[in-house]
């Protein structure tokens, strides 16, 4: 999905001249861009990951821009610009409303909701980085991908239990492509319920299923699974209480030899994330995290990683600093490895980096 | 034969027609709820997204509003910038029969930026201060805005509605000459408040506020900006600091500890503090601990 940045110059200098140089009644899409910063050091760790380096990184400048196409519908894009080129991360359109039952339908790509920190970006979490077992599933970036979604809201008196099913190409699974071209689809849906306990206080649980056909050798089936749970407290503006937890589990066939000869067996992966997120004061938060991830495929193997943060937010998070001390080690990993992350996020426009 | 439970079950199951009859409706704040219910009675229910005791300004876009809205077949903004979550609580909602009304329509607005507005001025509405409904003379063309909307998706009860807006205007006509008259005390007295959330309040009550715990609109106090403040405060003989409930008492306390001022804590919504239940008590309650602290300057 990798594009090179002189292909979407010329769509990127109509959406900002646009921004410029009209007044806002005709400015259609609300812009915005979000820049993430960091400066990372590692010890000890793989190469792979940066050894004992430490390093400056403009990781990532996220451009969004989403606004109603017409009062049924809206249309949403969000641009992933890094060292690699530009990722499409999402593009889609909503049918809002006006469907029985109250469906809404979404066409593009984006981010699958198959668990809930999926359909996040990363500059919504103050652990910086994707939970382990997304990106041991499916790859750095999640699962994002083309596809159709339709949901519907519900409620169970003063709850709301959402249903949501996905049909979509595309993806990676435990680093094994589906191959679009064998014209396979995944297929996924989630059930969430979201609870007001209190006027302070709100709890959300959810259960996800995906299945699809991979394209590699061994054919079959890949299944999983995912139950996310976040609760929420939030007594005043200036403090809150986020807890929240993650599990996966994933069943695939795995060919028995190099060439895909002889029997193939069938493997089970799991991974799970946890964390607490303490707004103190209106500025600042703090928290850990505690990430695990079980992939039998070899060269990966099981890693654990726990992790302690604090951020800084000067002004209604238009930026925000926030230092991530973590340690990883696991039987794949020579010894156990630390890194230290200092991040910089910051918003020009409506979308903001982070929400307490 | 006794028919006392075929009565009960009657009375009860009119009861229950009668409820579900009723208009669904959902407004951004309290203050509105509580017009809307006067004008729309028993012919509607009304549920608001804040609470009053909530900063209207930062409201979590939450799947349980979705809910409410889901249901409802009006919903009342606040306007002028300030509820803009509603948006998406309308839009998860995916409610297509929904009519949405904007009760800042008509309302003089203050301080409306003549020129480009950015975020090194703080968190400024580019449309005007979107604090309108702390005049109870805005309160009336808030009160016809509902009435308007309320009869364009019931018609059927369009007189009752109409009545009902009447009423509610001679009864706050009523008062706002009671609160004038009441106000007399306050008139040209210099305050300061936490938050820019007070000159549709000061015009019509006749004080004045000079400064500002916040430097910039949403942007946290600094010590050289309460140090500025103290001094401000001291050569203008400033006793009163207004402060909403929830914003933090650090602030306001050291800044009254070194200029003698008292804090009083305003509501600045229905629901924001004991006594303000409603529209009317709202502004009773405003006046009474405005009053009270000007009667207490030396």
């Amino acid at each position: 999905m990798k594009k090179n940045l002189l292909v979407l110059w010329p769509v990127l200098s109509v959406l900002v001249s646009s921004h410029l140089g009209f007044s806002q009644t005709t400015v259609n899409p609300a812009l915005s861009f979000i820049g993430d910063m960091r400066l990372s050091g590692f010890r000890h760790a793989p190469a792979a990951v940066g050894e004992n380096k430490m390093i400056f990184d403009f990781h990532e400048l996220e451009i969004t821009a989403g606004a109603a196409l017409n009062p049924y519908s809206r249309a949403d894009v969000t641009l992933g610009i890094s060292h690699g080129g530009i990722d499409i991360e999402e593009a889609y359109a909503t049918l809002l409303r006006g469907l029985p039952l109250n469906l809404q339908v979404k066409a593009g790509q984006y981010r699958v909701d198959f668990g809930k920190l999926n359909t996040q970006h990363t500059h919504q979490w103050s652990w910086v980085e994707r939970p382990l077992m997304f990106q041991r599933f499916f790859g750095e970036e999640g699962l994002d991908a083309a596809g159709l979604n339709i949901s519907s809201l519900a409620s169970l008196g003063s709850w709301a239990l959402t249903l949501s099913g996905n049909v979509f190409s595309g993806g990676s699974y435990w680093g094994n492509s589906q191959d679009p071209k064998l014209g396979n689809l995944a297929e996924s849906a989630r059930t969430s319920l979201f609870a007001p306990l209190t006027d302070h206080a709100n709890l959300e649980f959810g259960f996800s299923g995906l299945t699809t056909r991979l394209g590699d050798s061994a054919g079959g089936r890949t299944t999983m699974g995912n139950l996310d749970f976040k609760y929420k407290w939030r007594p005043d503006m200036y403090s809150s209480v986020v807890l929240l937890a993650e599990g996966m589990i994933g069943s695939r066939l795995v060919a028995a030899g190099n060439e895909g000869a002889g029997e193939a067996t069938r493997i089970t992966a799991t991974g799970f994330f946890a964390s607490l997120d303490i707004q103190f004061h209106k500025q600042y938060d703090a928290g850990a995290l505690m990430d695990y991830c079980r992939d039998p495929v070899p060269g990966f193997g099981r890693q654990t990683g726990i992790g302690v943060f604090v951020g800084f937010s000067l002004v209604e998070e238009t930026y925000r600093i926030g230092l991530l001390l973590r340690q990883d080690q696991g039987p794949a990993l020579p010894r156990p490895y630390q890194t230290v992350i200092l991040q910089l996020l910051w918003s020009l426009g409506p979308h903001k980096p982070h929400q307490f | 034969m006794n028919h006392r439970p075929s009565m009960i079950i009657l009375g009860v199951a009119l009861l229950s027609l009668q409820a579900a009859a009723a208009v669904q409706v959902v407004t951004s704040t309290t203050d509105i709820k509580s017009i809307a219910e006067f004008i729309g009675g028993d012919r509607i229910s009304v549920k608001s997204i804040t609470t009053g005791k909530d900063n209207p300004h930062f409201v979590e876009v939450l799947p349980s509003y979705m809910v409410m809205v889901s249901k409802a077949a009006l919903y009342l903004k606040i306007g002028l910038g300030l509820d803009f979550w509603a948006g998406p609580i309308i839009d998860g909602s995916r409610n297509g029969r929904l009519a949405v009304a904007d009760c800042s329509e008509g309302v003089e607005v203050l301080e409306k930026p003549s020129g480009p507005v950015d975020a090194s001025m703080g968190d400024i509405h580019p449309q005007g201060n979107p604090h309108y409904w702390l005049d109870p003379r805005n309160g009336l063309i808030m009160a016809r805005n509902i009435e308007k909307a309320l009869v364009g998706i019931d018609p059927g009860n369009a007189t009752f509605y109409e009545a009902n807006l009447q009423k509610f205007e001679r009864e706050l006509e009523t008062k706002i000459e009671t609160w004038q008259k009441a106000a007399e005390a306050l008139q040209g007295l210099e305050i300061v408040t936490y938050h820019n959330s007070w000159p549709y309040l000061g015009r019509f009550l006749g004080f004045k506020t000079v400064g500002f715990i916040e430097p910039k609109p949403g942007i946290e106090p600094t010590a050289s900006h309460i140090a500025e403040l103290i001094d401000l405060m001291k050569s203008r003989g400033i006793r009163v600091i207004g402060k909403e409930p929830y914003f933090a008492d650090q602030a306001p306390r050291v800044i009254a500890a070194r200029t003698g001022a008292r804090v009083v804590d305003l509501p600045p919504s229905v629901g924001a503090s004991e006594g303000a239940s409603d529209y009317f008590s709202l502004f009773d309650t405003l006046l009474s601990r405005l009053s009270s602290a000007a009667r207490k300057i030396p």
